[in-house]
């Protein structure tokens, strides 16, 4: 079943001789359940695929469905609470917020949407990303790996359908990174987690089952392999 | 679980910093507003009050009227409450010389400025209240309830005496001074206070005072048609400038009560906006990441919105608070130190609405900034995202960074720091500048007004073009002289226009123009005319003019002799419509480049002069000219061209006397005696034309020139503080970024110094920059308030003429000593408030 789908999407930025084309003609469908690595040079529009897919940014061209939810059809609203409700992302910069604890600003997202947050269920991703004993720090009183790591519990608080994460790992050291990305794919496994993951790491891209290369805003291949 | 008060309370927490400064910006721009609002509004009530306690709150008077204009005025439509003054007669002194006038007063007259020392007024027939100058005249004490017996004369109407009466009176109220400070033009006040039915004469004449309904205030003049031929109609302004041509106030000249307002507005809306554009870019970040967390822009708007709104209520609530309990302190801590009486004056409805005015803007603001959220970009770099964009305009050449380029570049990727910045500096510089002004000119003026009136009384304008209009005999100058408490009189005689001749007449174009232009309209006839003035054998009388003589010389011996004489030939300037204007009275001309001076050249110093006198034809010699006083005094301000300063015995054999008589006198009073006798004693010389009291004038302005300069004191420091506070929470938020940008050109082999000029320049620049643009403010407020000046030129031709009159007319006239030495305070207090983040420059690179 389909979760994801993006059709014939297009984006530019600037104009006149500044213009860049980030992304052109891009078609992507994502299963629910699945595990998808978006690979490519710096520069070739992997962030803007993933933004757009997110519903942060509107693309020029095209349409972008969550199941057969027309995002940037929707009213700001609506997309807010889908966005909170569905979608989880991480970004490479780990935009905590500083003053508030690891715990509330996991608790962020929950608290944006008028509910209680899970409480339980956070305990539980803690647990698994062994940050259980970090809950009342605030984000200067951690590594960076750790920072990140609130950063995946906090998107994932909410057990979005879709977990999108750009470049995670881009701001860490190798262990701390690798850290990251285990804990990203012990959610998968765990919670059977869709998964959008944007990475330079090619060791997890060559784990994963599905692998797209852009290039210039375009997909230059879409391998799909056997996930170890 | 309530989403915006968990965030709303984290934020709060989070950003207790910069709300907390918000919040003292708030209340420190509530406290300025309000205290200089109240300050202001009471200085100008106290003036107010303290001029209606000398002078009296009527606007209005009648002198030497009658019962039936009393009755027409009572029920004329303009007047609010009327009072009146009936006078039955004299109360003889220890000499038998009438001392003062003895009648009645009602209520209402009561209440327009007769105020009691002790007691109270008259109410049984055996009563009587007393002015206490006149009571002391008299030889009785203050002391309630003892007898006082007068004698008292009646007259009729045509001046005769009818009755002399005693009677005996028990002394219930004793009065400050009155009658001889009020606008009276010499019309008799009543000095001592009696029932209406305690005397068995007549009245002889009433003196009606009233006060106008605000609205008709400026109809004061509508009343004279009715008044016409039932007595002296005066207005009173002693108490209200309304009725004045003078400019009494310098503070009003300078800067309107509205504009004084208006800036301290816009300044604190300006502090309150910085403060909220700082918060918002504190916020811009965490706001990002919530949206991208799902957060609705409705979400986060209410959130801010929640936040200012709690923060602003807060802020403003304790700003009122404060301000009024500052300006309340401040107004008891003046009355302390000055042991003066004020009135602390509010006026709701303008404080209200001011408060609503700051209250709207700022919250206009704050919606204007949570529309900005609306609008923020969810991608890309989060961090400085608006920043970053400035400095990678296209378009820009390479050229070679001086520090004036990176200044420019700085200053345009911080654009609205650097407005703010500049409307702030602006704003506080005009006030500063402006308080001051103010206060300097209310000191000009109490200068200029103890240099010109160096006596205390006056008698005659000696300051007109007109021929004399007062005579006083010389018995009555000699009973002045004898006055308690006068120290000296300066008498001079002074003669009408009498043709004169010389040689070189026809030749002169001075005199060719005032013939035509000055003589014909002040003399009456179109010949060259003379003024001669008699002065007296007194060294203190003509050593003023001695030492002034430009041309020539005369010796004390030369003038005493009647050998020798000076005149005055003032130079005159001829405007472009053929008017004469005098440099005596129009310091503006004289930069007007396109006047054309005249001065008298055909007069030398040997010449001879012939004047027709009253007994014909006399020769003088001319030995001394004098063409402008180099000081401005009482003995400089006569003013005629061809003024003749002689001394008495020449004069004698010009001017036909029976009786000599003496047209302007200069009284001077003893330091050390009881002014408020003098006063009275002066009050009671009987003479068409009155006394002026230059002493009570020249109080009143001291008086108020203090008052000003610590109400300016007050103003600089609550804006001082303001100042310092704002710029260093501008540069506790800047200094980051500012530090991590030169720890860079310093990585980059830029030397400490040079980035501590560039920092400093930049400071300077923009200080510089905005009191060039306070100084067109002031400029442009000054030039609109002469508009009169402005709309006359420019009816006459010429732009480049109008400009540089106007350059000469602001330039020429503003007090640049006083203006460097505020300007210059100023940078340095911001050079001051610049060096904190110097500190932090020190250290780059440890
Ligand atoms: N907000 C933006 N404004 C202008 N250009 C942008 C913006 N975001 C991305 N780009 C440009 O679009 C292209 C694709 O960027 P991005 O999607 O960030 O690439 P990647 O994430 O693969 O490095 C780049 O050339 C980038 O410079
Ligand atoms: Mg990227």
């Amino acid at each position: 079943m389909k979760l994801l789908n993006i059709e014939n999407v297009g984006k530019t930025f600037g104009k006149g001789s500044g213009l860049i084309t980030a992304l052109e003609g891009v078609n992507l469908s994502i299963e629910k359940g699945s595990f998808t690595t978006i690979i490519g040079r710096s520069g070739s529009g992997k962030s803007t695929l993933l933004n757009i897919a997110g519903g942060l940014l509107p693309p020029d061209r095209g349409k972008v469905f969550l199941e057969d939810i027309d995002l940037y059809g929707l009213k700001d609203n609506a997309l807010s609470r889908l966005r909170r409700k569905r979608i989880g992302i991480v970004f490479q910069a780990f935009n905590l917020i500083p003053e508030f604890t690891v715990i509330e600003n996991i608790c962020l997202p929950s608290y944006l949407d008028q509910s209680k947050p899970n409480l339980k269920f956070i305990d539980e991703i803690l647990e698994l990303i062994e940050m259980s004993d970090k809950k009342g720090k605030y984000p200067y009183e951690l590594s960076g790996g750790e920072q990140q790591r609130t950063a995946l519990a906090r998107a994932l608080s909410t057990k979005p359908d879709l977990l999108l994460a750009d470049e995670p790992t881009g701001n860490l050291d190798l262990k701390s990174g690798e850290q990251v990305l285990d804990a990203i794919q012990y959610c998968y496994h765990i919670f059977n987690q869709t998964t959008l993951l944007v990475t330079h790491n090619l060791e997890i891209s060559r784990q994963s089952k599905r692998v797209i290369t852009l290039q210039d805003g375009k997909i230059v291949s879409d391998s799909i392999g056997e996930m170890i | 679980m309530n989403f915006y008060n968990i965030i709303v309370k984290l934020n709060l927490k989070k950003y207790k910093k910069s709300y907390l400064s918000l919040f003292i910006v708030i209340i420190l721009a509530c406290t300025f507003t309000l205290s200089i609002t109240i300050f202001n509004d009471s200085l100008i009530k106290t003036e107010e009050q303290q001029r209606k306690d000398i002078y009296g709150s009527w606007h209005i008077a009648v002198y030497n009227s009658d019962n039936s204009l009393y009755k027409d005025l009572r029920n004329h439509g303009t007047i609010k409450s009327i009072g009146k003054m009936t006078v039955y007669g004299s109360v003889l002194g220890p000499d038998n010389i009438a001392a003062g006038a003895i009648g009645s007063a009602d209520d209402n007259m009561y209440r327009m400025g007769l105020e009691l020392l002790d007691g109270r007024f008259p109410a049984k027939d055996n009563e009587i209240a007393v002015e206490m100058s006149y009571l002391s005249m008299l030889g009785y004490s203050y002391e309630l309830g003892q007898s006082i017996q007068l004698k008292i004369q009646s007259y009729d109407k045509e001046g005769k005496q009818v009755k002399e009466i005693e009677k005996t009176y028990i002394l219930s109220g004793v009065l400050k001074n009155y009658s001889t400070i009020w606008k009276t033009e010499g019309n008799q006040l009543v000095s001592f206070f009696v029932t209406d039915t305690s005397l068995p004469v007549l009245p002889l004449f009433e003196n009606v005072f009233g006060i106008l309904d605000k609205r008709y205030m400026k109809n004061a003049d509508e009343l004279v048609m009715l008044t016409l031929n039932r007595g002296n109609f005066i207005k009173n302004d002693y108490t209200y400038y309304e009725y004045t041509s003078e400019n009494k106030s310098g503070r009003e000249a300078f800067l309107s009560e509205l504009l004084l307002v208006l800036v301290v507005t816009i300044t604190s809306v300006f502090f309150i906006f910085n403060m909220l554009f700082i918060s918002l870019k504190e916020h811009n970040k965490s706001f990002v990441v919530m949206r991208c967390l799902g957060a609705s822009k409705y979400q986060i708007s209410v959130l801010y919105l929640k936040e200012l709104i709690i923060v602003l209520l807060a802020a403003f609530a304790a700003g009122i608070v404060f301000g009024l309990l500052v300006a309340f302190s401040g107004y008891n801590l003046m009355c302390f130190y000055m042991e003066e009486k004020f009135i602390f004056y509010i006026d709701i409805t303008k404080l209200i609405l001011l408060i609503s005015v700051i209250i709207g803007i700022v919250f206009l603001f704050a919606i204007l900034s949570v529309v900005r959220i609306g609008k923020m970009p969810l991608t890309g770099n989060i961090k400085l995202q608006s920043e970053n964009k400035l400095y990678f305009k296209r378009g820009r050449k390479l050229k070679p960074l001086t520090i004036r380029r990176m200044v420019r570049i700085f200053n345009s990727a911080h654009r609205k720091e650097t407005v703010v910045y500049f409307l702030l500096i602006f704003g506080t510089f005009l006030v500063l500048v402006s308080s001051f002004y103010g206060s300097y000119e209310k000191y000009k003026y109490y200068i200029s007004i103890k240099n010109i009136y160096t006596e205390d009384y006056e008698y005659g304008i000696m300051s007109s073009y007109y021929e004399p209009k007062t005579h006083m005999e010389e018995s009555e100058v000699e009973k002045i002289r004898n006055i308690y408490g006068i120290d000296y009189v300066r008498a001079y005689r002074c003669s009408n226009y009498l043709p004169i001749t010389w040689s070189g007449m026809e030749e002169s174009e001075y005199a060719k123009y005032l013939k035509d232009n000055f003589f014909a309209r002040y003399a009456g006839n179109a010949s060259v005319n003379a003024t001669v003035y008699g002065i007296s054998d007194d060294e203190r009388d003509y050593k003023f003019y001695l030492d002034e003589i430009d041309k020539g010389k005369v010796s004390a011996d030369e003038f005493l002799k009647e050998n020798e004489v000076i005149l005055y030939l003032p130079t005159f300037y001829k405007t472009q419509d053929n008017r004469m204007i005098s440099s005596v009275n129009s310091t503006y001309s004289i930069y007007d480049p396109d006047q054309k001076a005249i001065s008298e050249n055909t007069i030398r110093i040997g010449d001879e002069i012939k004047i027709r006198g009253d007994r014909g034809e006399i020769t003088i010699k001319v030995g001394g000219i004098i063409d402008n006083f180099e000081n401005l005094n009482s003995q400089s301000i006569l003013v005629k061209p061809y003024s003749i300063i002689c001394n008495n015995n020449l004069y004698d054999k010009l001017i036909d006397n029976n009786v000599r008589t003496f047209e302007y006198l200069q009284i001077y009073a003893n330091k050390n005696a009881n002014y408020e006798r003098t006063d009275v004693e002066i009050s009671k010389i009987n003479d068409k034309s009155y006394i002026q009291n230059r002493r009570i004038k020249k109080e009143d302005a001291k008086y108020n020139a203090l008052i000003n300069t610590v109400i300016s004191l007050m103003i600089s420091l609550i804006i001082i503080i303001i100042t310092i506070l704002i710029q260093y929470n501008n540069f506790l938020t800047k200094v980051e970024s500012d530090y991590r940008r030169n720890h860079v050109l310093f990585l980059l082999g830029m030397n400490k110094w040079r980035i501590i000029i560039l920092y400093l320049y930049n400071v300077l620049k923009n200080n510089i920059i905005a009191i060039i643009l306070g100084f067109l403010a002031i400029y442009l407020y000054q030039a609109i308030m002469d508009i009169n000046d402005f709309s006359n030129l420019l009816k006459s031709d010429g732009i480049l003429n109008f400009w540089s009159y106007i350059f000469n007319l602001y330039f020429a006239t503003l007090p640049w000593n006083f203006i460097g030495i505020v300007t210059i305070s100023y940078l340095a207090l911001n050079l001051f408030i610049a060096f904190y983040p110097l500190s932090k420059y020190r250290k780059l690179g440890e």
